[in-house]
C-alpha cells in the first residue's frame, strides 16, 4: 500500500555540508523529520558536488520517513562555471564581470528546464538570462 | 514573488547569509532564508529588496517581492523530531531505547525479552539515532562479528550508539573518534547514561593520523570520500584477524570501496545492502 504523504519540502544547500543548522534544522524539524538522517544521506549523495548549491525536493510521508530527489544545480551556479568566474557583481547594472554567448545561455536553460518553472524552453532562457543580467553577466550574440 | 524567480532569489538570499534556504513550491513563490540575529536580518532584507527592485526595473517586471521577518526559537525545530523517535530493535538483542521512552512500550508488554541488550539513547544533535539503514547494519554487523572482549575503535562516533554496542555486546575497551566536538561531549553524557564510561572512551579528531594501536574490530560509519582516505590505513591499525565494519557509503561508492580495500590488502569477507546503503565487513587479505 502506498504510504500516506503528510509534507513536501524543499531546500537549496550547499552539496556534502547539510547540517541541523537552518535552514535544515527548522524546515525538517516541523514535518518531525529526522534531521541528522537527512543531512547523512544529503552529504553523502552530493559528496562529489562540493562547491555548488543543489536543490531538492523531499516527500515527507505519515510514519515521518521520507525520500528526496536533488535538482539540477541553480541557474546562477551553471552560469558562473560558463563564465568561468567566481562570483557576480555587487553591482551588476553598471560593473559587468563577464559575458557568456546567447547559445551557452540557452544550453544552460536546456538542462535546467524540468526544473524551472518555465512553460518552454524560451521563457526558461530568458530566466536563465535574467538571472545572468543579476549578476552581471552580460549576454552576448 | 513570481515563481520563475524562486531560484535567483533563492541564490541571492544564500550569498547574504551563508547558508541555504528552504522554499515553497506555488505560483507565487515564498522562500525563507534564516540569520542568526535581527540585526544581520535587517540588512539581509534591505539589500534583497534593493536588488530586486534593480532587478525588476532592468526586465520590465511590475511584481513586487513582498518580505517578512519572524523571530523563530531554536529548541520548537530542534525537538520536534523527537516526538517521532521510539523504541527499536535492532539485530536480535540489540533495543535502542530514547531515554524518555518506556522499554517495553506500555501499548506493546510483550516486546521485552529476558536477553535484550538495551541501548539508552539520547542523540540531541550528534549523528547516531539506531533509525539510519547503516546504523542499523553496523549494529547487525557487530552483534555477528564481535568475540568478547574485542578491543574495538569507533572512527565518527557521532551519538556513541556503536561504542554502547559494542560495549553491551561484552567487548573489551571501546576507543571513539568524532570530529563534531558537541557531537563528543554528547557520546560521553551518552556513555554515562548507559554506565559504560569505564570502557567507552571518545576524543575530537579524525583518527586519520593516529589510532594509537592495534584493534580486533575498527567500526567506520561516515561518508564515502572519508571511508576512502581511511582505508589505505586500515591494515596498519588491524590485528592479524581483525575485522573493519565499514559503512555510510550508498550503492553507487560501492565498486570505489572495494577497489580501495582490494589496493590495501584487504578483502570483503562480508557485504549488506539496505535501501541505497552498503556496509562492508573486511579483513587481511591473507587469511583467506
Amino acid at each position: 500500500m502506498a504510504k500516506k504523504v503528510v509534507g513536501y519540502i524543499k531546500l537549496h544547500v550547499p552539496a556534502g555540508k547539510a547540517n541541523p543548522a537552518p535552514p535544515v534544522g527548522p524546515a525538517l524539524g516541523q514535518h518531525g523529520v529526522n534531521i541528522m538522517e537527512f543531512c547523512k544521506t544529503f552529504n553523502e549523495r552530493t559528496a562529489n558536488q562540493v562547491g555548488d548549491i543543489i536543490p531538492i525536493e523531499m516527500t515527507v510521508y505519515a510514519d515521518r520517513s521520507f525520500t528526496f530527489v536533488c535538482k539540477t544545480p541553480p541557474a546562477a551556479s551553471l552560469l558562473k562555471r560558463a563564465a568561468g568566474i567566481d562570483k557576480g557583481s555587487p553591482t551588476p547594472d553598471t560593473a559587468k564581470v563577464a559575458e557568456i554567448s546567447r547559445e551557452q545561455a540557452r544550453q544552460i536553460a536546456e538542462r535546467k528546464l524540468e526544473d524551472l518553472n518555465a512553460r518552454d524552453l524560451d521563457a526558461a532562457t530568458k530566466i536563465v538570462e535574467g538571472t545572468a543580467r543579476s549578476m552581471g553577466i552580460n549576454i552576448v550574440d | 514573488m513570481p515563481a520563475e524567480w524562486e531560484e535567483l532569489v533563492s541564490d541571492w538570499l544564500i550569498a547574504l547569509t551563508g547558508r541555504g534556504v528552504s522554499a515553497e513550491p506555488g505560483s507565487a513563490a515564498v522562500v525563507t532564508a534564516y540569520c542568526a540575529d535581527p540585526h544581520q536580518a535587517d540588512q539581509v532584507v534591505a539589500a534583497v529588496t534593493r536588488r530586486w527592485e534593480e532587478f525588476a526595473r532592468e526586465n520590465d517586471l511590475d511584481t513586487e517581492l513582498r518580505v517578512e521577518t519572524e523571530t523563530i526559537s531554536e529548541e520548537d525545530w530542534a525537538t520536534s523530531w523527537k516526538a517521532h523517535y521510539h523504541p527499536l530493535r535492532v539485530g536480535r538483542r540489540l533495543v535502542i531505547k530514547p531515554t524518555w521512552e518506556a522499554w517495553p512500550p506500555e501499548d506493546q508488554p510483550g516486546a521485552a525479552r529476558p536477553d535484550d541488550l538495551i541501548i539508552q539513547m539520547d542523540p540531541e544533535m550528534a549523528f547516531g539515532t539506531g533509525t539510519h539503514e547503516t546504523t542499523q547494519m553496523c549494529l547487525e554487523v557487530l552483534e555477528t562479528h564481535l568475540n568478547p572482549g574485542d578491543t574495538v575503535a569507533d572512527i565518527g562516533a557521532g551519538s556513541g550508539i556503536l561504542s554502547i554496542a559494542a560495549a553491551r555486546l561484552g567487548s573489551g575497551p571501546v576507543r571513539g573518534w568524532e570530529v563534531d566536538p558537541v557531537a563528543v561531549e554528547v557520546a560521553q553524557r551518552n556513555f554515562r547514561r548507559n554506565e559504560v564510561a569505564q570502557r567507552c572512551t571518545v576524543e575530537t579528531g579524525n583518527a586519520l593520523e593516529n589510532l594509537g594501536g592495534k584493534y580486533d574490530v575498527i567500526v567506520a560509519n561516515v561518508h564515502t570520500p572519508f571511508l576512502l582516505r581511511l582505508i589505505p590505513r586500515l591494515a596498519g591499525y588491524l590485528q592479524p584477524r581483525g575485522r573493519a565494519i565499514l559503512s555510510g557509503t550508498s550503492e553507487t561508492s560501492q565498486p570505489a570501496l572495494v577497489e580501495a580495500l582490494r589496493a590495501a590488502g584487504l578483502e570483503v569477507a562480508e557485504e549488506a545492502h539496505r535501501g541505497e546503503w552498503v556496509a562492508v565487513v573486511a579483513r587481511r587479505r591473507e587469511l583467506s
